[in-house]
């Protein structure tokens, strides 16, 4: 199952990840054997079978809403690369 | 290191004992640093807590893990503490609050001696992708050590420590373990809260448990289990007395000894690690029949799909705007976003978020990760029907003995094949543990595995402690 070099690029874009063309070309001979290997599932017909994509019969659980001690506003900023004014500071996203 | 049954004997005879061991912990750790295990050693607070653990056990109120010497893999919180998940992403980032098993063990009474070393966000099977470099086996020197949990391992192994916490989301736990010849429990999804730990693939990952004895494992789980209001999934199921269960032995147990199903032949040695196994449970008194492993092949190409899916999903997180590594000079977010993740991440995460990205991109959702969910439901429903003929399945945990140093880094498919007996116990949420049976030929550490019903622990303990008193 062949992950072209087009393909791998288009992923990467999708991810947020950039690599150089050599890097690109590893990778998409990397996924290829890799999805060759897990293609397996495709073959098999699961109609009628519905997907699990949770793991715990108990139904998502509300907590009783109580106050109680957060991060402070210093703790929240502490990690963060850069801050100004009390806020993160993001770099711009839209160009006007 | 003075084991921790002489511990609670010292205890119980409300003897001081503690700053001579945190005096051992210091220079072992230092005469062990050639292991890599640790990536932090918190023993600016050993010297407070050998005073009050002296103190409470010569006034007769030790709490149930008092002495007890617990490490924490790298992407567990421990407040003020660095918690960088072994990756360059997160170095410097300092954790603001306790995961929820860390307060636990601290109330209980451990002591938490520092932070291991592991896989790049809990990727690989191998401890060789941390960026601290990689982790030696203490019990094979030219093996790896198994991972993700590779320094929880490693620790324990060399008598460093009585435990240490890891995670388990395809075997992380369980596979360490196996490699250098500990114990290691993957608890049912949900017993152990995951406040506080760093999400890879958050239907699979659980915190799981290293230990020397089973004993040991049993009196961590104890301490850790049971329901956390910040943990949604965390489960209500009541705790059990799990050190009881180690005594319960496995009389009338039904063990489902699994003897044919495996994607390929078991190596002999392996194979004669099951029947040994099979044969102290069944003088023991178990029950033990032949089954043949579900849907085999099936297994890691699924667990490849949702796995991979989540963890490029958790760790778009990492935008290098909130926490994390942020490129330098960019002003424009999407190109400082790829530039921060690209310097960020290592070679193994980003193949795998590569792999769940496509698995989720419009056109490919339906063919891939649609399919893998509904392939889990029948996998999860025959396991569990599996598990209600028999109480234990006995099965491997690997398909080979621990690899060579550096031999896996160059072939991920054989890594990632590492994983195929492991990811069962995940995709289906079920408990399963690792347990040593003596060595291969070539000296290096043999083990197998058992899983159970969901929240039946006490039996996984139960075998351990059988295989553990035949093959001392």
């Amino acid at each position: 199952m062949e992950v072209s070099f087009e393909d791998t690029a288009r992923i990467a874009r999708l991810a947020h990840l950039s690599f150089s063309d050599e890097e690109l070309t590893v990778l998409s001979g990397e996924l290829s054997r890799i999805f060759t290997w897990i293609s397996a599932i495709t073959a098999v017909d699961t109609s009628g079978v519905a997907p699990l994509t949770a793991l715990t019969p108990e139904r998502s659980s509300v907590r009783t809403d109580r106050p109680s001690p957060g991060l402070t506003q210093a703790e929240a900023l502490a990690n963060a690369p850069e801050t100004g004014d009390g806020f993160i500071a993001a770099p711009r996203v839209l160009r006007i | 290191m003075t084991s921790y049954s002489e511990i609670r004997k010292l205890i119980e005879a409300r003897k001081e004992f503690c700053a001579s061991l945190v005096d051992t912990l210091r220079s072992d750790a230092r005469n062990h640093e050639s292991i890599n295990a640790f990536v932090e050693l918190f023993d600016d607070d050993f010297d407070a807590y050998a005073r009050e653990a002296d103190r409470r056990s010569t006034g007769g109120n030790a709490r149930s893990l008092e002495g007890m010497c617990i490490g924490v893999k790298d992407n567990i919180l421990v407040k003020d503490r660095e918690c960088t998940a072994a990756s360059r992403m997160l170095r410097g980032h300092r954790a603001v609050y306790d995961a929820t098993v860390v307060r636990k063990l601290r109330a209980d009474g451990a002591l938490i001696v520092g932070r291991m070393n592991m896989d790049e966000f809990a990727m690989g099977s191998t401890g060789e992708t941390s960026v601290y470099g990689p982790t030696m086996n203490p019990a094979a020197n030219d093996r790896v050590p198994g991972g993700s949990s590779s320094g929880s391992a490693a620790a324990v192994a060399a008598g460093l420590l009585h435990a240490a916490l890891g995670s388990d989301t395809g075997g992380s736990v369980r596979q360490p373990a196996a490699c250098t010849g500990t114990i290691g429990l993957k608890p049912t999804y949900g017993r152990v809260s995951r406040s506080g730990l760093i999400a890879f693939a958050s239907s699979c990952d659980q915190i799981g448990v290293i230990a020397g004895t089973t004993e040991d494992a049993a009196r961590v789980l104890g301490s850790i289990a049971g329901k956390d209001g910040a943990d949604a999934e965390s489960a209500s199921e009541p705790v059990p007395d799990f050190a009881a269960a180690v005594r319960q032995g496995v009389r009338e147990l039904r063990v489902g000894r699994v003897t044919e199903g495996f994607i390929e032949d078991l190596p002999p040695q392996q194979a004669r690690a099951i029947s040994r196994s099979a044969e102290l449970l069944a003088s023991a008194g178990a029950r033990v029949t032949d089954v043949s492993l579900p849907m085999a092949e099936l297994l890691y190409p699924v667990y490849a799909v949702i796995a991979n899916a989540e963890a490029a999903s958790n760790l778009s997180r990492y935008d290098g705007v909130r926490y994390g590594r942020a490129a330098e000079g960019e002003t424009d977010f999407h190109t400082s976003t790829a530039r921060s993740r690209s310097e960020g991440f290592g070679r193994e995460v980003k193949r795998r978020i590569m792999i769940g990205t496509h698995v989720l991109s419009a056109g490919y959702r339906e063919k891939w990760f649609e399919q893998a969910a509904r392939l889990r439901r029948r996998i999860r429903e025959a396991y569990v029907t599996l598990l209600e003929s028999v109480d234990l399945l006995l099965l491997p945990v690997m398909p080979e003995p621990p690899a060579f140093r550096e031999e896996l880094l160059r072939d991920p498919l054989r890594m990632y094949r590492s994983d195929v007996y492991t990811v069962a116990a995940n995709l289906t949420g079920l408990p399963a543990i690792s347990v040593p049976v003596g060595k291969n030929e070539d000296g290096s550490p043999l083990a197998v595995q058992f899983m159970a019903p969901a929240f039946r622990e006490e039996w996984l303990l139960a075998a351990s402690a059988v295989i553990e008193g035949g093959t001392r």
